[in-house]
């Protein structure tokens, strides 16, 4: 009985329903679409941090003069995932170490970075200007990089043999390529790791490693402090500047969207609850027959709630499946990421429509309880 | 008579209007505030991303190459070339004055401390107040540049004095405390001693180094108002396609409009302008990471609000249509007393615009609000109000309001007057 009322109550009012249906429709796929959206995007927003590169320094705790032993790169770069995106939250992308040596070619002083290209090379934040990048593929061994500043003044182009001298040795490497990062690599040259230390006569030794950590700030910090401990002779600290700046944007994103979010709520329940008072003031003289007819006030209300809670759950589902197709739509297009779909925002959906519902049908109730059978059903 | 009846719809239905500007106001306000976040959001994340540092690195053009590891430079200062401090107040007379956030020259030089180590010494403006023209001033520096480091202390007084701020690693390995006296001996053998005023944790080679006025690193090595390398931090706008493109190659007009946009390559070239002889250079991975940033975020943004104002305007909407489709009656009254279907459009519409106007302007004003809190709230910051928005919430309200009226009049119409009658 209950539930016939129920269903002929909703389908007798097709088109008023309908609009409450589409307000309740349409907040249950904002709550959808961007708590899919949300956490895919900040979680890209977060990924472009990567492009700045290291988040992570690594240096000799004691003194600059010092150096560090080659067995902690080797050690991290064994723990590499095999890919630079696949590498999970709290583990390293990335791991270059950092040999220099201030060598002399054609006369000036230059500084000679040697480092492992591959890690270079995913650690990014350069430009090619000319010549092959460096990566895994780079049969390394006499090939040499130069920065910007380096080939205008030296005259370097790829292809281009050149003589380094160090201390009493010399060495003669071939240029591959010219490189731009705009700060203190422009006036540096690129080797491979084991030829720089060979030349310097400095095997097993580093004067730095960067690395990238995946993931958000707080994991970045955590992995810092795991590396810390497990390497007390290192300094392990993250480079703040990166790691706050992306704390701060994506913290601010988040609330920004949240509170849109809200405010999109917000005037869709406010909608619901226009329409079904709407309703309600309508219904008066069904209400009054049931009333007539002896049907309680919790009756009255189960009755009311019922079809407000069978309006909530219709337009959860279709808002949920709406909402997660728009966000998917919206991460192809806008973002070129896949968003995922979560089944975990099912029961936030249905639980924000229900409360929009039952927000809205609560003052109807109201005017339920104030309806006098005797004055609706004498007319008027 | 047609405006009577407009002003007595108005009169006797006072609670359903209300309702309806109200619904309006409401679905304005949100479109409003959501796109003034959205256009505003922009320039407070590029703000935010300027604790990268630097963005921008000059250096003098003619010059031997830079021995420069860990971001210092250990040429000696017989070698190379310099700059002029002295020229540095042209920065803020560049098109793109006001995106230069902060700058600060930089002066390296080696010092040996008793025990025979070497540290190096980073002469820097550290807050320094600089006089751009008579009567403005413009503070900027280390403190400027870097708004993410943390310094435990105070920073020194930009002047001649043997003060400093030493990196946190320094610091700990010879057991520096704020308040401390140094003595280290200069290149020359020359002795002096430091009033330690700070401690620096950055996280990167700053932590290694020992930061002192640029004034009194001047003074001590013979070389006035001299500077090796100077970072600047610039707001500039997302690195699109066309600012990839080599400025050479432009048209005048693709010059113009290259010149006339903050990219970080027009302000680079800004620089060079006013400081000749210096070879400007945006670094590369900052302002990669900021475009890639900023894009993602404008792009977030754009399509929340575009969200928000469907949401508004389906709320509009369903408003409208719930009050028309309660006036059936009403039309039917007036179609049964000879009214034409035209006579009653012209009288809805006529209502539906006046609502949307009202709507609107509040919307504007409550939407203006709602943005202010939402900024001040988040960012901590204060939205500018757009004026050119109003006219785009007044008619985005006005249109939504005919809209939404239009749809359900016509079903309303159709209905045979005799039966709309019968049903009440």
């Amino acid at each position: 009985m209950f539930a016939r009322l129920v269903a002929r109550g909703l389908w007798q009012r097709k088109s008023r329903v309908l609009i409450a249906l589409a307000a309740l429709t349409v907040s249950a796929t904002l709550t959808a679409a961007l708590s899919n959206l949300h956490l895919d995007a900040l979680r890209k927003i977060r990924s472009e941090f990567s492009r700045y590169g290291p988040n992570v320094m690594i240096t000799p705790r004691a003194s600059s003069a010092e150096l560090l032993p080659v067995g902690i790169a080797r050690e991290l770069r064994a723990e590499l995932a095999p890919e630079a995106e696949s590498a999970s939250v709290g583990s390293l992308a990335a791991v270059a170490p950092y040999l220099y040596a201030i060598v002399e070619v054609q006369g000036e002083s230059v500084v000679l970075a040697g480092t492992w290209l591959d890690q270079f090379a995913r650690l990014g934040g350069f430009r090619l200007e000319a010549g092959a990048a460096p990566g895994a593929d780079s049969e390394s061994g006499d090939r040499i990089w130069a920065g910007v500043v380096v080939a205008r003044r030296l005259q370097l182009s790829p292809g281009d043999r050149v003589s380094i001298r160090y201390a009493g040795s010399e060495r003669s490497f071939a240029v591959a390529g010219i490189l731009s990062t705009g700060a203190a690599e422009d006036a540096q040259l690129l080797a491979d790791l084991d030829a720089v230390q060979a030349l310097a006569a400095a095997p097993d030794t580093l004067n730095a490693i960067l690395a990238r950590a995946a993931g958000s700030a707080p994991d970045i910090e955590r992995k810092v402090a795991e590396l810390a401990a497990r390497f007390p002779a290192a300094a392990v600290n993250p480079l703040r500047q990166v790691t706050q700046a992306e704390f701060r944007v994506v913290e601010r994103i988040r609330w920004a969207l949240v509170g849109i979010t809200l405010i999109v709520l917000l005037i869709t329940s406010l909608c619901v609850l226009a329409t079904m008072t709407a309703q309600a003031f309508e219904r008066r003289q069904t209400v009054g027959t049931l009333k007539a007819l002896g049907a309680t006030e919790a009756r009255l209300a189960a009755l009311f709630l019922g079809e407000a809670v069978v309006l909530a759950l219709v337009a959860g589902a279709v808002g949920f499946l709406a909402g997660a197709a728009l966000a998917r739509w919206l991460g192809a297009t806008l973002f070129a990421a896949s968003v995922t779909l979560r089944w975990s925002t099912l029961p936030l959906v249905l639980l924000v429509t229900q409360g929009v519902a039952l927000s809205g049908a609560f003052f109807p109730l109201r005017l339920v309880r104030q309806t006098q059978p005797a004055v609706i059903l004498r007319g008027e | 008579m047609f405006l009577r009846l407009l002003r007595d719809s108005f009169l006797r239905r006072r609670r359903r209007k209300l309702l309806a500007v109200a619904a309006l106001a409401l679905g304005t306000a949100v479109t409003m505030a959501s796109l003034s976040v959205a256009l505003d959001i922009g320039d407070k994340v590029a703000r935010e991303l300027r604790s990268f540092g630097a963005n921008i690195l000059v250096r003098p053009q003619a010059d031997t190459l830079p021995i420069e590891i860990g971001g210092v430079d250990l040429r000696p200062l017989s070698e190379g070339s310099f700059l002029d401090e002295r020229e540095l107040s042209k920065l803020k007379a560049i098109f793109w004055r006001h995106h230069i956030l902060a700058f600060a020259p930089f002066l390296f030089q080696s010092a040996r401390l008793p025990g025979g180590e070497t540290v190096v010494l980073v002469g820097t403006w550290f807050e320094k107040p600089l006089a751009i023209d008579d009567s403005t001033s413009f503070a900027t520096g280390l403190a400027e540049l870097n708004p993410g480091w943390q310094l435990d202390g105070d920073w020194p007084a930009d002047a001649a004095e043997p003060e400093a701020v030493a990196g946190a690693e320094l610091a700990e390995r010879f057991g520096w405390r704020p308040g401390d006296d140094l003595t280290l001996a200069l290149a020359g053998g020359h002795r002096v001693t430091l009033h330690l005023r700070g401690r620096l944790r950055t996280g990167g080679d700053e932590d290694r180094q020992l930061f002192v006025p640029l004034a009194w690193l001047q003074q001590e090595s013979g070389r006035p108002h001299a500077f090796r390398q100077l970072q600047v931090s610039a707001l500039v706008s997302p690195e699109d396609e066309f600012a990839q493109r080599d400025p050479a190659s432009m048209t005048p007009v693709e010059f113009d409009r290259w010149y006339c946009t903050p990219y970080v390559s027009s302000i680079a070239h800004q620089i060079q302008e006013v400081l000749p002889g210096t070879e400007a250079r945006p670094v590369y991975r900052v302002a990669q990471a900021e475009t890639a940033v900023l894009s993602r975020v404008e792009r977030l943004l754009a399509v929340v609000s575009g969200v928000a104002l469907l949401a508004a305007v389906l709320v509009v909407l369903s408003t409208m249509t719930t009050t028309i489709l309660e006036r059936r009656t009403e039309i039917a009254l007036m179609k049964a007393l000879g009214a034409d279907n035209l006579n009653v459009s012209g009288l809805f519409l006529a209502e539906a615009t006046l609502l949307g106007l009202a709507g609107g302007a509040l919307g504007y004003a409550g939407g203006l609000a709602g943005a202010d809190l939402l900024a001040r709230s988040v960012f901590g910051a204060t939205i500018t109000a757009k004026p050119v928005l109003l006219p785009v919430m007044l008619a985005l309200a006005t249109a939504a309001a005919l809209v939404g009226t239009l749809i359900p009049l016509r079903g309303a119409q159709r209905t045979d007057p005799a039966i709309a009658l019968r049903e009440k």
